[in-house]
């Protein structure tokens, strides 16, 4: 087993990820999206630390994690914002910065 | 075909199929359980990288807390607006993202060939257990992590801050 399939692997997560981002205009999807490119990145790390014989990466891994974890929250505390003052989900009402 | 592969196939491709079909929903809910799907399928596939601790870690928090974060937000969004309003793609703009996307995915599959190709780690070797991921965690990182318990921190705070409704009037507590 090639650690190049778990490279393509996440390769492909990332950028369905970024996919994602870019064309969903639901905020929710955009937010899941972020999730799924987080965690292509943590599969490259987890895939090194077995290449490399060396735990950092899974540490790193860890972090990325926890990193995610804070900013899920924080980006749905602000997507609930968002939703009390535009009765919408939908980022086209979000093209004005300030209000 | 090995086990391994066999294991990887099946990880790799829970977890590719099942975020396709998250980007593809109409409905938020149900993406939210294909995506959780999916990160089950990356835990599985941390489990085959010697990551044990990651990988529960992975059902736990992600899979477990965040999803779940995730999902109860989706709740609290009235979905009869939502539904009324369906999303209607951009067909040029998904498209032109879409080759752009195919682009750089080959690019970086190009890079990637320049990697290197060996394991230090073979399949059978007590590499990411809870002890040895702690060893590590506090001592050579141990300032990151108490960086990231700060983070934490201030996440928390941050997100009560800015949940809090507008002139809220929190009671007095009685009864002192």
């Amino acid at each position: 087993m090639d650690p190049h399939n778990y490279l393509y692997l996440a390769v492909v997560l990332f950028f369905l990820g970024l996919f994602g981002v870019l064309v969903r205009r639901n905020v929710f999807f955009v937010l899941m999206s972020i999730e799924l490119m987080l965690n292509a990145a943590n599969l490259v790390l987890v895939t090194a630390a077995r290449v490399r014989g060396d735990l950092d990466g899974q540490v790193m891994a860890f972090f990325v994690m926890a990193l995610a974890a804070a900013e899920a929250c924080i980006g749905l505390a602000i997507v609930s914002l968002f939703y009390r003052q535009r009765r919408s989900v939908d980022l086209r009402n979000a093209k004005e910065m300030g209000g | 075909m090995n086990l391994e592969q066999a294991f990887f196939i099946l990880f790799g491709g829970m977890a590719v199929l099942f975020s396709l079909l998250m980007l593809t929903r109409r409905n938020a809910l149900t993406a939210a359980v294909c995506l959780v799907v999916s990160f089950l399928g990356v835990a599985g596939l941390y489990a085959l990288l010697n990551a044990p601790f990651v990988a529960a870690l992975q059902v736990l928090v992600y899979a477990g807390a965040i999803m779940m974060l995730i999902v109860f937000v989706i709740m609290t969004v009235d979905l009869r607006e939502e539904e009324l309003k369906r999303e209607k793609p951009v067909l040029i703009g998904s498209l032109v993202a879409g080759i752009v996307l195919l682009v750089c995915t080959s690019l970086l599959s190009i890079a990637i060939r320049e990697l290197p190709r060996q394991w230090m780690v073979r399949a059978d070797d007590p590499f990411g257990t809870v002890a040895q991921v702690g060893k590590v965690l506090f001592t050579r990182h141990v300032l990151n992590f108490e960086m990231i318990s700060l983070l934490l921190l201030v996440a928390l705070i941050g997100a009560l801050v800015l949940g809090k409704k507008k002139g809220a009037h929190y009671p007095e507590r009685s009864g002192r």
